[in-house]
């Protein structure tokens, strides 16, 4: 049996892994635009110069050997031939396939605003992102994020934490981190950052890049008018997944690839996992992308199970769980915190833990008293538990669901 | 392999294993040291002792899951589980991203409280001859057992019965 990857981040070399694991002698190839492993979680910590980009690296040095991987890095795959079921790469070296995994991910979308196109715009995807804002954002007076989800507000935080003067972040609602946070902690963190010295405009958005004669980024103009000045630009809102290659031959797709609970796309033998796919989510029973670490790890999983003929199935899968850490403070989301439904009831519970610091659990119930959505902030040492109340759609009943010890919590799982 | 066997029963809530986890998880395993550089709140116990609704004495220990799912969710590559079946942590390469400690269903993967960002876990005291929380143990509710079966490498024994959530 022949398997062919495409991609080699989290959610190619899972399913690598767990190929190997059932098909002991398949073989099993992995082509990827990417020249070597790196954990894209880290790159704020690359471009920051916090860590090195080897140590970014999540895999041991001896992977590829260890699971009997053919790595073909360095190679863009430019078309897929599904009648010779051949993948075809630019520099025009082809490669068979029994079966077919897409992990390819997604890029960075450029806000579509005047003056973005050009120099001095970055995004913050790739290794080669990380070290090229690595090696000018030192020499670079104003930093401008835009966009406040969690790539910019770790950026932010790291550029901030390494002494960068001035760096400012714009964010579209009316609080940094709008996915995983609501109100309450959403504003409570945008005082923070403040606090720290980061310069944010939420509820605020980029109307256009003033550029200088020789091109370089001048100033950025926002919609309230303010007029920030921009040496180095980083775009951090929104991306845009690469199903460029199925899309063509005409698989289902969304804004992702669909795939389903055992990551098959609509073509035959060719699956999909990671990134660039939508998938049904458990909390919101609907299909959309879950763009996360572990959700990537174990659609990898799942695609490789059922690509070398076991059974596996994408159970209890979301992408809505999210775990940050900024100046010290840990938050952990789980489900839709960003809509919850009007049904739903919202109840906060505040302490003060021994350390002096603010601790909030912020849980969202529907009339059942099924735990729905959860946001931790400050102690998230219980986070796992929550995550598996609303996964797990437990109800709480007379439990009072912001102060549960853990073992009554793992009572009700 | 080396399992961990729990016999809830035998708990006295004496948390002797809580102690014994601090210290010899403590730059020189001394107990006095840790507490005069106030080191004491910077390390914590990886294990815990519990009182259940009904009042019963629960000890809780990571189960080195099978399937773990801190490793499962680690971007680092930090967290491993290796051959001993132990789920153990390297410090040096994590680097605190804390999707650990989301994805543990049991609560066992922890934000280290030492002013670094990394996490903590119960790493099975794989470099010690005996866990120091089985040795310290004086009331035989921690053991070890010489096993080859499969599985999570801690067992329990008389587990407290879950409380049903009452609607």
């Amino acid at each position: 049996m022949k398997y062919v990857i495409i991609g080699n981040s989290a959610a190619g070399t899972a399913a690598a892994e767990t190929i190997r694991q059932q098909d002991p002698h398949g073989e099993i190839i992995m082509l990827s635009r990417d020249t070597n492993f790196y954990s894209r979680c880290q790159l704020h910590l690359v471009a920051s110069g916090q860590r090195s980009p080897e140590q970014a690296n999540f895999l041991p040095a001896d992977w590829a050997q260890r699971y009997g991987v053919d790595l073909q890095l360095g190679r863009s795959v430019s078309e897929i031939d599904m009648a010779r079921r051949l993948v075809r790469c630019e520099d025009g070296e082809q490669f068979a396939y029994n079966r077919l995994l897409l992990t390819t991910g997604s890029r960075s979308a450029l806000p579509p605003v005047q003056g973005m196109d050009g120099p001095g715009v970055y995004g913050l995807r790739h290794m080669a992102d990380a070290e090229q804002l690595r090696q000018v954002y030192r020499n670079q007076r104003h930093i401008v994020i835009i966009g406040a989800g969690l790539v910019g507000c770790e950026l932010a935080e790291a550029l901030v934490e390494v002494g960068h003067p001035s760096v400012s972040l714009v964010e579209m609602s009316p609080y940094p981190l709008p996915l995983q946070l609501e109100e309450v902690t959403g504003r409570r963190l945008g005082h923070m950052m403040q606090q720290h010295g980061i310069n944010l405009y939420c509820g605020d958005g980029v109307t256009q890049v003033e550029r200088n004669t020789d091109g370089t980024p001048a100033a950025v103009h926002l919609k309230s008018g303010k007029r920030l000045p921009a040496d180095l630009i980083v775009a951090a809102a929104g991306v845009r997944a690469n199903t460029e290659l199925l899309t063509r031959l005409g698989a289902e797709c969304n804004r992702g690839l669909i795939i389903d609970e055992g990551c098959r796309t609509s073509l035959p033998d060719i699956f999909a996992a990671g990134d660039v796919t939508e998938c049904r989510d458990v909390t919101l029973d609907r299909v959309m992308s879950s763009a996360i670490w572990p959700a990537a790890r174990k659609q990898g999983r799942v695609a490789g199970t059922n690509m070398a003929g076991g059974k596996a199935s994408l159970q209890e899968h979301t992408g809505l769980r999210a775990s940050v850490s900024l100046f010290g403070t840990s938050m952990v989301s789980v489900g839709a915190v960003f809509s919850p439904d009007p049904a739903w009831q919202k109840q906060i519970y505040d302490r003060t833990d021994s350390r002096g610091r603010l601790c909030s659990k912020i849980c969202y119930s529907d009339s059942k008293g099924v735990l729905k959505a959860a946001i931790l902030w400050g102690d998230i040492s219980q986070a796992g538990l929550y995550g598996e109340a609303v996964l797990k759609r437990c109800q709480l009943g007379d439990l009072d669901p912001g102060d549960l010890p853990d073992y009554l919590m793992q009572a009700v799982v | 392999m080396r399992k961990k066997i729990i016999d809830v029963a035998n708990c006295t809530g004496c948390k002797n294993c809580e102690l014994a986890c601090i210290v010899a998880h403590s730059p020189n395993e001394n107990l006095q040291q840790a507490y005069k550089d106030g080191g004491i709140a910077a390390i914590r116990s990886r294990c815990k002792v519990e009182l259940t609704s009904e009042g019963q004495n629960f000890p809780r220990h990571c189960q080195h899951c099978e399937d773990p799912q801190c490793v499962r969710a680690c971007m680092s590559g930090a967290l491993s589980k290796g051959d001993d079946g132990y789920v153990v942590c390297d410090t040096e390469t994590c680097v605190g991203c804390y999707m650990c400690v989301m994805s543990c269903p049991n609560g066992f993967a922890r934000p280290s409280t030492s002013g670094r960002r990394m996490m903590l876990k119960c790493d099975g005291c794989t470099s010690r001859d005996c866990m120091a929380c089985v040795e310290n143990c004086p009331t035989g509710c921690l053991s070890v057992e010489e096993t080859d079966l499969p599985g999570d490498s801690v067992e329990y024994l008389n587990r407290p019965e879950p409380r049903e959530s009452r609607v």
